[in-house]
């Protein structure tokens, strides 16, 4: 009887240790974390990023590679099947389409995956295994209507004119919810003189404020969800002849054109993104998944383990010099 | 036999051992059925609601793509058509005819597009303007030339007009007020012969009289009816049949409007195919509205009034693109939304182009999206809780807090702090969905009970299942315990039997388990009981048989030593009186002996005498010789006195006799004190003996008595003999004195008589000596009799011994039978004892 025991403890010890072996065989061929990086598109903002996601991959001591998916869901989901394949076991993915993720998902059999640069739908999320590193969207546009809220605070009533990027792009949805809600929890009577998609564009934007302007509709501020929707509702407004320091502009991003609008006295505020942070989580994020472990002590991790976000910077006049 | 005093003597109360296993068994299986099922419901609820939620949060977003998709369709339809209007530059009328298009050109926007600019120009369809309905006369008569006045009225599409046709050959003529219509061939349908007017206003909710005077050339029908061309010849007024006589009368018919407003009502007299061509003249007709519907002020007015003060132009002039108002209440006071925007314009004018969209249509396809069974939903504007869309569609544009539904107000509650996560409210399981592009956000809701029907489906299909798994089980249980125990069941029976003392039970069991073993041994253990009970029977039986056989030896010996007793006493008492009589025998033996010498004595007396006598006798002879004359009387006394002494004689003979037998006596009496001392000697059986010989020793003491008694009556007869003789003799003494010659004879005889008494005196000796030896054998026999008594008396006291110890041995048999008695009663009881177990034959 006892004999058979320690048969049966060696045997499972046996079989234990050839697990972990097995394992540990596995870590070792990979050399540690081998990040690919499925990007959206070439070009400057995604090479930018994919430069920077490679130096922090550097940093941690992780294999970096990069695929740009030209916004082709075959091409996406074809480097993400070769990935696999050689032998990734970690992807940085900026989705095509927030619909493929079932798809990408699929394609990366059982490699983890941190989302970036388009958010998937919550359901496709899951703990610590499909996350979504990002800045809060909802932030920017709360701090938008912080600032505004501010500066109007002895108004009952804003006109609030809202210039917002492509229709259901994360951005869009999450700053603009962020503004409106904010605004709506302060009780003031909030009027909508208009509200548009100007999808990102500086040109939409500033004929749209063009129109708005021929409507004679009084406008206290200009909220659009990025700062070059806003420069062009400057511009539209500088056009117009209307006293730009009686209007207030607010975009999000604090890119080169915002910061200089400030630091100009045109645009009025701004919130920064750090991307920075959010590379340098998305990275470690990657890091930890690759090696199995849990994402929740990473700054700006949710609760359920499925999304890291990564906190906005407000910028106006007074510190704009900090991001120049 | 003793019982063990540890032994319990009763088994306890009784309890099965399947009662035991099952009331251990049955708790334990329901529980854990109870648990499992408790728990598979559990889990169920769980997952069921997730599902439920999951479903749910599915369904809103079906829902809302699907409203986002049909809203997106429609945008960009709108779209697209404002991209043409801004792309080209179209004068007025090029605009109105694109507006009119688009007039019905989709069911979701049926009156198409329209465009006003800030100047409050207003362009539409022109069908979209609305259904003018034209004023009655001064008397109110929406007929025109009711009265007939006009007489060239029939001649162009105006007014009055009078058509045939399917058949129908008739002719009409307006002259003196009144129309005569006069038919060649009815035709086959009621309108083969029509006469009406057109183009009449009806509005919706109005009441109208319809009146005429009518007669006819003979009595016949014709029909009359309001219908609307437009429509399909729906019938307002439905057709009436009108019984048409000679004389002209009033008809009057009254109608509501129930339709929408129609400018282009129909009143028709059809007088086709009613069975007669006969002629009829009609006049006075008038359609007068009775009770009008409420004015809703004139739309054209609003729509010129102030266009750019509507919902639609104040939110078209917040966008560009094309994008939903809120919900409100057109002009009609319809719930509409539109989808309206600025116009790029070449001129430079702030122009909205937009559509309405019906809020009912919008409804339609919020509820007709619901994907769950008996979920509801509603379109709320997130920004002010208006409700936009809902099934109950007065609910449409009033805010979530004034519906006064607490559901309602909870929702706005969650809509206004953004919590919008799937969450049961009110008892509904609500979802919340924004639809992108807008401010809009879908609530989709299920009453939890419809999400937990299922549930209670699966709780009572559990509990049924638990109950059936349970009562399953218990049979089951039951039959495998009772199919386990009943071998035990009929081994208890047969060990009960057992107890009871039945050994002809048998306990067969196939079972190869332990209670198999178990049966094996009991039966075993029942053959070897049964084995030895039958030896003890048999011991028993024989044990009785044998008390049986004692008892009766026991008995018998009691009464063979009880009648021993008896006998020994009998014998005691006969030893006592043999005794007594040996001793009476003694006395006698000695007063005979008394006697005896007694009579020796007077024996000796009689010889003395005799001798005497002899001595006289001798005298007598010599005096005999002196009396010879007295000699014949004494002859004569002397042959008395021959008789006398032949008496004696015969008396000595007996004596003779008797001492012989005396002697033989004696004889006897010796032999027998002889045998008495044997039997005396002997013990026990001799007593008999003894007796007898007693008996005999007394009737020979007797029969000696009797013969002393004899001998001494004897003697005295002798006595008295001789007093006779001497008597005689003195009779002779006188004879002989007196008669001599007698004497001499007497002298004679007396000289015989001398020698008789002689020898009688001879004889007397010898009698005495005789007499003497009887003495000596009374002597004897006293002496042998004093000895027997003696022996007698120690027979007696022996006898009392043997009377003791009869006594004892009568007790001790007694005391043998009762406990042979109480053998035999052992004996039986052993045997009732064995008798209860039943060992078979």
């Amino acid at each position: 009887m006892k004999k058979k025991l320690g048969a049966v403890f060696l045997s499972m010890a046996m079989v234990v240790s050839l697990l972990s072996g097995c394992q540990k065989k596995n870590a070792a061929d990979s050399d540690g974390v081998k990040i690919y990086y499925a990007a959206i598109e070439s070009g400057d903002y995604y090479e930018g990023w994919a430069s920077q996601l490679q130096e922090q991959a550097k940093k941690q001591g992780s294999e970096f590679d990069v695929g740009y998916a030209e916004n082709s869901v075959e091409t996406q989901d074809a480097q993400v099947k070769s990935a696999v394949s050689d032998g990734c076991n970690v992807f940085l993915c900026g989705l095509v389409s927030a619909d493929i993720a079932t798809e990408i998902k699929a394609a990366a059999a059982d490699v983890p995956i941190v989302f970036i640069n388009q958010a998937p739908d919550d359901g496709q999320l899951e703990k610590d295994r499909y996350v979504y590193v990002a800045s809060d969207e909802y932030m920017a546009g709360q701090y938008q209507a912080e600032y505004i809220l501010e500066k109007f605070g002895s108004k009952d009533e804003i006109n609030v004119a809202i210039l917002k990027g492509p229709k259901g792009a994360s951005g869009t949805v999450g700053r603009t919810n962020g503004l409106k809600q904010t605004l709506k929890a302060s009780g003031k009577k909030i009027n909508y003189v208009f509200e548009d998609n100007a999808d990102w564009s500086a040109d939409k934007a500033k004929e749209m404020m063009d129109m708005l302007l021929k409507t004679g509709r009084t406008v206290d501020c200009v909220a659009a969800n990025n700062d070059d929707m806003a420069s062009g509702a400057v511009t539209a407004f500088e056009e117009a002849g209307v006293d730009l320091d009686s209007v207030l502009f607010l975009g999000v991003d604090a890119s080169e054109v915002g910061r200089q609008s400030i630091a100009d006295g045109k645009m009025d505020f701004t919130v920064y993104q750090p991307m920075s942070a959010q590379i340098t989580a998305a990275v470690l994020a990657a890091q930890r998944l690759a090696e199995g472990k849990s994402i929740g002590d990473i700054e700006g991790a949710a609760k359920d383990g499925k999304y890291i976000l990564i906190p906005f910077e407000k910028v106006d006049a007074s510190n704009v010099a900090q991001y120049m | 036999m003793k019982k063990k005093k540890e032994r319990q003597t009763k088994p306890g109360k009784f309890i099965s051992i399947k009662t035991k296993l099952l009331g251990i068994i049955l708790p334990v299986v329901i529980i854990i059925v109870t648990v499992l099922t408790g728990l598979s419901y559990i889990v169920s609820k769980n997952v069921m609601k997730e599902n439920a939620e999951e479903l749910l949060q599915t369904s809103v977003k079906g829902q809302v793509s699907d409203i986002e998709a049909w809203l997106d369709q429609n945008l960009k339809s709108f779209q697209v058509a404002k991209q043409a209007l801004e792309q080209v530059d179209l004068n007025e009328k090029q605009i109105q005819g694109f507006l009119d298009a688009y007039y019905g050109f989709d069911s979701n926007y049926p009156n198409g597009l329209y465009i006003a600019d800030d100047d409050g120009a207003f362009y539409c369809a022109k069908a979209a303007q609305g259904v003018v309905l034209r004023e009655p006369n001064e008397q109110g008569n929406y007929i025109n030339n009711g009265d007939f006045s006009d007489a060239g009225d029939l001649a162009d599409d105006t007014g009055w007009q009078f058509f045939t046709a399917e058949g129908g050959e008739a002719a009409a003529e307006i002259k003196g007020n009144e129309v005569s219509i006069t038919t060649e061939q009815e035709g086959s349908a009621d309108y083969s012969v029509q006469f009406v007017q057109a183009d009449l206003p009806v509005k919706k909710g109005s009441t109208y009289r319809v009146s005429f005077d009518a007669y006819a050339a003979a009595d016949r029908t014709m029909k009359v009816g309001i219908s609307a061309p437009d429509r399909d010849y729906k019938r307002y007024l439905e057709d009436t049949v009108v019984e048409l006589t000679t004389e002209k009368k009033t008809f009057t018919y009254e109608f509501t409007m129930g339709d929408e407003d129609d400018a282009n009502g129909r009143l028709e007299f059809n007088l086709g195919a009613c069975g007669s061509t006969d002629a009829v003249m009609i006049s006075n007709v008038s359609v007068l509205m009775t009770d009008g519907a409420e004015e809703k002020g004139d739309a054209s007015e609003d729509l010129a009034g102030d266009v750019t003060q509507t919902e639609w132009f104040q939110s078209g002039l917040s966008r560009v693109n094309m994008g939903f108002t809120n919900a409100y209440a057109n002009e009609k006071g319809e719930q509409i939304i539109s989808a309206c925007g600025m116009l790029r314009s070449a001129s430079g004018k702030v122009c909205v182009l937009s559509a309405d969209m019906s809020l009912d249509k919008v409804s339609v396809y919020v509820n007709s999206f619901v994907k769950m069974e008996a979920a509801e939903a509603f379109l709320v504007n997130k920004e002010d809780n208006t409700i936009l869309a809902s099934r109950d569609t007065s609910l449409i544009s009033k805010s979530l807090d004034e519906t006064g539904d607490t559901f309602m107000k909870a929702v706005g509650d969650r809509i206004s702090k953004a919590d919008l996560s799937i969450a049961e409210i009110d008892g509904n399981m609500t979802g919340f969905e924004e639809i992108e592009g807008t401010d809009w956000m879908l609530v989709s809701y299920v009453p939890a009970k419809v999400v937990y029907q299922d549930l209670n489906n699966i709780r009572n299909i559990m509990v049924l299942f638990g109950v059936v798994s349970v009562l399953i089980l218990t049979g089951l249980l039951e039959r495998i315990i009772h199919i386990v125990i009943n071998p035990i069941k009929q081994l208890t029976d047969v060990i009960k039997a057992m107890t009871n003392g039945d050994f002809t039970v048998h306990s067969h069991t196939k079972s190869n388990d332990e209670i198999g073993v178990m049966s094996w041994c009991v039966e075993k253990f029942i053959d070897t009981m049964c084995d030895m009970i039958a030896s003890i029977n048999k011991v028993s039986g024989v044990l009785h048989n044998q008390a049986d056989s004692s008892k009766d030896v026991s008995v018998l010996m009691f009464s063979a030593s009880k009648t021993q007793n008896q006998s020994m006493k009998e014998l005691n008492e006969t030893v006592e009186q043999l005794s007594i009589s040996v001793n009476g025998i003694a006395e006698s033996a000695t007063t005979l002996a008394t006697l005896v010498t007694e009579t020796r004595d007077d024996g000796e007396g009689v010889s003395s005498k005799m001798n005497e006598t002899v001595d006289i006798s001798r005298k007598g002879k010599a005096a005999m010789q002196d009396v010879s004359a007295a000699m014949l009387n004494i002859n004569n006394s002397v042959k008395k006195l021959q008789l006398a002494i032949d008496e004696v004689e015969k008396a000595s003979e007996e004596i003779t006799n008797i001492t012989g037998v005396i002697g033989s006596i004696a004889d006897e009496t010796s032999l027998l004190s002889l045998n008495a001392s044997i039997e005396a000697a002997r013990a026990g059986d001799a007593g008999k003996g003894f007796t007898v010989v007693a008996t005999e020793i007394g009737k020979l003491a007797q029969t000696s008595m009797e013969s002393v008694q004899h001998i001494d009556n004897l003697v005295l007869e002798i006595k008295s003999s001789i007093g006779d003789v001497i008597s005689q003799a003195s009779d002779s003494v006188v004879n002989i004195n007196n008669s001599n010659a007698l004497i001499e004879n007497a002298a004679e005889t007396f000289d015989i008589i001398f020698e008789n008494i002689d020898m009688v005196g001879n004889l007397v000796h010898q009698m005495i000596e005789k007499v003497d030896q009887v003495e000596d054998e009374a002597r004897n026999v006293a002496a042998i009799s004093e000895e027997q008594a003696a022996s007698a008396q120690e027979i007696a006291a022996s006898s009392d011994i043997l009377v003791e110890q009869a006594n004892s041995l009568m007790t001790n048999s007694e005391t043998v039978t009762n406990e042979s008695n109480e053998l035999t009663n052992s004996a039986k009881e052993l045997s009732a004892q064995i008798g209860v177990f039943k060992i078979g034959s």
